[in-house]
């Protein structure tokens, strides 16, 4: 049993996360993954494996959430950049399953990034930092838990 | 009468109790259970609230630099466990953390940035083996694994926020006197540990 709502709901996150900075880099991001968003959905002939997606998907979640500790101002291409690929990875997570939906992704991205920059506005910068080194060690034991071949719960069971 | 009771019981017994085991299609271990496991047991619950408290009264860094370094090494470990590598028994690990962190609570110990980071980090590597050794078992690991680590991460913030209180005089002696309370049962977790 392998439901991508999870990878893709984390990977908004992730993206909100990282993009607690200007409105250029706000914009940017939005734009980005939608863009990258809706390309993954056209190309369907290309898309990789599914286990190869699922890993690409947690190292994606692991870095657009670290990007949320880079200084506001700086790096704002490379956080356009890397949050963007959030939006491929989720466009192509979606083609998985029916039940992954596009406004899980793009409203937690939203919400992250709103919340992340009103903090960052009244002067607490650490709690969205903090929220996204979970995300990352999310990301990491998740990424572990695609390697491990023997966890029942990617099994399907006997009424799949 | 004895007609009624004896056709009751074999009611009962006919009754198929198991039908409960699925109630789906297997997504019982999932966010909800990651979420209870912490806060079920309370030898986590203390260990993680108490890094949020030795944290408040450490000031920063390490008031966020702790709460960041235990769910980073609690997956490390949780890693370990899913692999089955072999590790010291987790039980004692555990009960040590309760121990110590709640000790160092207690007696205001103001550890170096280091020594704080490396002793939370290396209790954390022990609950994280415990909750991995439960994670192959979960019938939904995504989302037993991002409970679990957000349960974390919340106890850490909770811990925090009562750790605040240091900033006053009574406070500060509550909270020493509840960094106290917590190494007793660490004692008592400690005791059961070695008892097993």
């Amino acid at each position: 049993m392998r439901d991508p709502f999870l990878p893709i709901l984390l990977l908004g996150a992730g993206a909100g996360l990282a993009s607690c900075s200007t409105v250029r880099t706000i914009v940017g991001i939005g734009c980005g993954t939608l863009a990258l968003y809706l390309l993954a959905l056209i190309s369907v002939p290309g898309r990789p494996p599914t286990d190869t997606l699922f890993v690409l998907a947690w190292i994606g979640v692991g870095v657009s959430a670290a990007l949320a500790w880079l200084p506001p101002p700086s790096w704002m291409w490379i956080r356009i950049a890397v949050a963007s690929l959030t939006g491929l990875l989720a466009g192509g997570l979606s083609g998985t399953s029916p039940a992954a939906s596009a406004p899980a992704f793009f409203g937690m991205l939203a919400c992250a990034a709103s919340v992340g920059v009103a903090l960052s506005r009244r002067g607490w910068p650490l709690p969205p930092r903090i929220v996204a080194s979970w995300l990352v060690a999310i990301a990491i034991l998740n990424a572990a838990l695609v390697v491990l071949p023997v966890t029942p719960g990617y099994l399907p069971d006997h009424l799949e | 009468m004895r007609g009624l009771r004896s056709g009751l019981a074999a009611g009962l017994a006919l009754a198929p109790a198991a039908a409960s085991a699925h109630t789906g299609t297997g997504l019982a271990g999932g966010f909800v259970s990651g979420v209870e496991h912490p806060l079920s047991g309370s030898d986590h619950l203390l260990a993680m609230v108490a890094v949020g408290l030795w944290g408040a009264f450490l000031g920063r860094p390490l008031i966020y630099l702790l709460p960041i370094v235990f769910p980073m090494m609690m997956v490390v470990g949780a890693a370990a466990g899913m692999y089955d590598m072999p590790v010291p028994p987790p039980e004692i690990g555990i009960a040590l953390s309760v121990l110590v962190l709640g000790a160092c609570i207690a007696f205001a110990y103001r550890a170096p940035v280091p020594l704080a980071v490396l002793i939370v980090a290396g209790f954390a590597l022990f609950h994280g083996y415990a909750h991995g050794r439960e994670l192959p078992s979960a019938a939904d690991p995504v989302g037993y694994s991002m409970g679990f680590v957000l349960a974390t991460g919340l106890l850490h913030v909770a811990g925090i926020l009562i750790g605040s209180l240091t900033c006053h005089k009574k406070g500060a002696t509550a909270v020493r006197l509840g960094g106290g309370a917590i190494a007793a049962a660490g004692v008592s977790f400690l005791i059961q540990a070695a008892a097993r």
